[in-house]
């Protein structure tokens, strides 16, 4: 099938309809376990074309919607039906925690949808919101007629925002237009090699862009079949999801190295073999740093259930350029390579291969000198250029995009940094760390502004000038580490164990993850010649032998060596370089 | 999700899942307090999700895990939990 006179995914599903109708397009798994619904690739057009038909009727043709309903066949045809009807979509989480609700509500006064499109059960608790959207019951859409022949789909055409990578103070919205989305399915589909026999099994948010995109839409695309279940029923039994990918005969998988790290924890060795992961091609994994050493385990884990270890797939991606950015060739599995990082602190560390740019797109790196490098060996943030990069942020006032005001032109094309550094090896990219300041805990990003805000808003911490927060990587997964600068009284006051177990409390609270908290007394972090402390150096400072002196309990003094003896291990690998 | 029909004792449980938190966390079992909220000590959603799939083990029976952002502390769970078995 010619993939590229398909201007929408909608069209091309309705496609796959006509021509394989009673072929499964969904399986969702209740509990994991259960399977509670099967939709065929019929069904799922037939749905998709009630909900835009009503979308139709109930006048919210090309306005922008949030969609907020849980994991299944509702979610995946109120976006079809959105797209269908040029309604622009913006998936968000069902308001089921204190947390997603607090989110909920920072996306709508950003997106200022014109509906929000969910179930019955949350629809009485967004009430409670008090959304200035109209909210439209799933259920109880219907309409009178048909939708009828679907509008030509302009490609330059805002397909649905996405909210995955923004701060939750201030959330800013990814516009994807129907063009990068059928561009990044089909590189996604060329760089995992993908097609009709697709079977993906996911345990990802369905309303993020590596579970929507990479494990829904590229099954649907292809004509293939998505298995789903929710992340907590994945978090709750880890191997409830290895169990789908045997059942169904999943032949692609995958998500950040949490998931793996969870099933080597979680999965005994006597669990394993029972298991038989044969048909496993490609087990991708991305969204956070890649993690060698959580991957070697995985994959020496399930050996005995034939698991490949060359299944593994490493890549890179970013809400910004849709899903996808780079990847390894499928079959190549974990590849890593010594890189020499300069600056303040040089060190050679051991990086993970996240391939190349995918197939249609081009990546290159510039360095802080302003040059741009496009192969060979480099070190730089990196930038990405092709038909998969989003035209800029949503515009609620204009119900517009505002262009990336950092887009820059190279021989003859747009490549927008990334916020990311990365080391070229004989053109092979590696990411190495982020400059934006965002921390990926569990597989969701956690904006460092927002942590150093609940930490100055808290009227119970008035002691405390600054902070600063960051992620330090601890071998297995990223610890958040907080430090607040005190004033000479109140950093010599004995005892700061209180407001420590204060902080502690509230971050978990607020975002659902425990920091190590520390306290240096004030201007001990290093800060910009304008007074802005700096993360990366804070962090930097903090791993180092030539840390202030930091005042924290006994047990955050353990963990804080610990994550310093990694550091420095890492330091001293032995090595291949490039500069 | 339906409530499980279980006959689990309310002091078997929070028992179970002092022992359980304390162990995963290292902290002290005889000055847990089971009235705090599961954040204030350290056990984060990640962690409280994956010991709700410990308990299915443990006592053979279905637990939601949203349960655990509904009654976020030992005490409160222990009660809708255990409450439950005579409705279910």
């Amino acid at each position: 099938m010619e993939f590229e006179n398909f201007q929408s995914i909608v069209q091309l599903i309705s496609v796959h309809a006509r021509h394989h109708g009673s072929r499964d397009a969904i399986i969702f798994l209740e509990r994991g376990e259960l399977e509670s619904e099967r939709i065929s690739y019929r069904d799922l057009d037939a749905q998709t074309d009630r909900i835009a038909a009503g979308l139709l009727e109930a006048g919210l043709a090309g306005k922008p919607i949030m969609i907020a309903l849980p994991a299944g066949s509702a979610f995946i045809a109120a976006f079809l039906g959105c797209l269908r009807v040029g309604a622009v979509a913006i998936p968000a989480p069902i308001p089921d925690t204190d947390r997603s609700i607090g989110r909920i509500a920072a996306i709508l006064s950003d997106a200022q949808p014109a509906a929000i499109l969910t179930d019955e059960a949350s629809a009485l608790r967004l009430a409670k919101i008090d959304a200035p959207a109209r909210i439209v019951v799933f259920d109880e859409l219907s309409a009178s007629v048909a939708a009828g022949a679907m509008p030509a789909a302009d490609p330059g055409r805002h397909a649905f925002v996405q909210y995955t990578s923004g701060s939750t103070r201030a959330p800013k919205g990814i516009v994807i237009t129907h063009g990068n989305l059928i561009a990044n399915q089909e590189m996604i589909r060329a760089a995992f090699e993908q097609d009709s026999g697709i079977v993906c099994v996911s345990w990802l948010p369905h309303f993020h862009d590596m579970g929507l995109f990479g494990s829904i839409l590229q099954p649907l695309f292809n004509g293939g079949t998505a298995v789903i279940m929710s992340p907590r029923a994945f978090i709750q039994k880890p191997l409830r999801w290895l169990r789908a990918i045997d059942k169904y005969h999943g032949t692609i998988a995958g998500g950040p190295s949490f998931g793996y790290e969870l099933c080597t924890r979680m999965i005994s060795p006597e669990e394993a073999p029972a298991l038989d992961l044969s048909s496993w091609r490609v087990a991708f994994c991305g969204a956070e740093p890649v993690r060698a050493a959580v991957l070697a385990k995985f994959a020496e884990r399930f050996r005995p259930a034939k698991f490949r270890h060359t299944s593994l797939v490493p890549c890179y991606g970013l809400a910004e350029t849709t899903l996808i950015a780079s990847s390894v060739a499928p079959g190549t599995g974990v590849s890593q390579k010594d890189v020499v990082v300069r600056g303040a602190n040089a060190s050679r560390r051991s990086f993970v291969s996240c391939g190349w740019a995918v197939a249609g797109s081009s990546i290159v790196l510039r360095d802080e000198n302003g040059g741009v490098h496009e192969s060979g060996e480099a070190i730089g943030e990196i930038c990405i250029g092709g038909p998969h990069v989003s035209p800029g942020h949503w515009d609620a006032s204009h119900r517009s995009v505002s262009p990336f005001e950092n887009v820059f032109l190279n021989a003859g094309k747009q490549y927008l940094p990334t916020g990311d550094i990365g080391a070229f090896v004989d053109g092979e990219l590696f990411p190495i760390d982020r400059i934006s300041d965002i921390i990926i805990l569990f597989g969701a990003n956690i904006h460092a502004t927002d942590i150093e805000a609940t930490v100055l808003d808290d009227s119970g911490s008035t002691d405390i000038r600054s902070a600063v927060a960051f992620a330090v990587d601890d071998g297995n997964r990223e610890k958040l580490v907080v430090l607040c600068e005190l004033d000479r009284q109140a950093f010599r006051a004995s005892d700061q164990g209180a407001m420590a177990e204060r902080l502690r409390k509230r971050i978990a609270e607020v975002h659902g993850v425990v920091p190590l908290v520390g306290f240096v007394l004030y201007g001990a972090l290093p800060r910009t010649s304008s007074g802005k402390i700096q993360r990366s150096a804070s962090k930097r400072m903090l791993l180092s032998d030539q840390a202030p002196m930091i005042k924290v309990d006994a047990e955050t003094e353990i963990a804080i060596s610990k994550l310093r003896s990694i550091a420095e291990s890492d330091a001293t690998h032995p090595a291949q370089y490039c500069s | 999700m339906q409530p499980t029909q279980h006959n689990i004792a309310p002091e078997v449980l929070r028992a179970w899942m002092v022992k359980y938190i304390c162990g995963v966390l290292g902290l002290d079992a005889a000055t847990f307090s089971t009235s705090d909220r599961f954040d204030v000590y350290g056990l984060d959603s990640v962690e409280a999700v994956i010991m709700a799939g410990v308990m299915e083990e443990e006592f053979q029976v279905l637990v939601d895990p949203n349960q655990f952002f509904e009654y976020p502390s030992v005490d409160e769970f222990v009660n809708a939990f255990t409450s439950q078995a005579s409705v279910g």
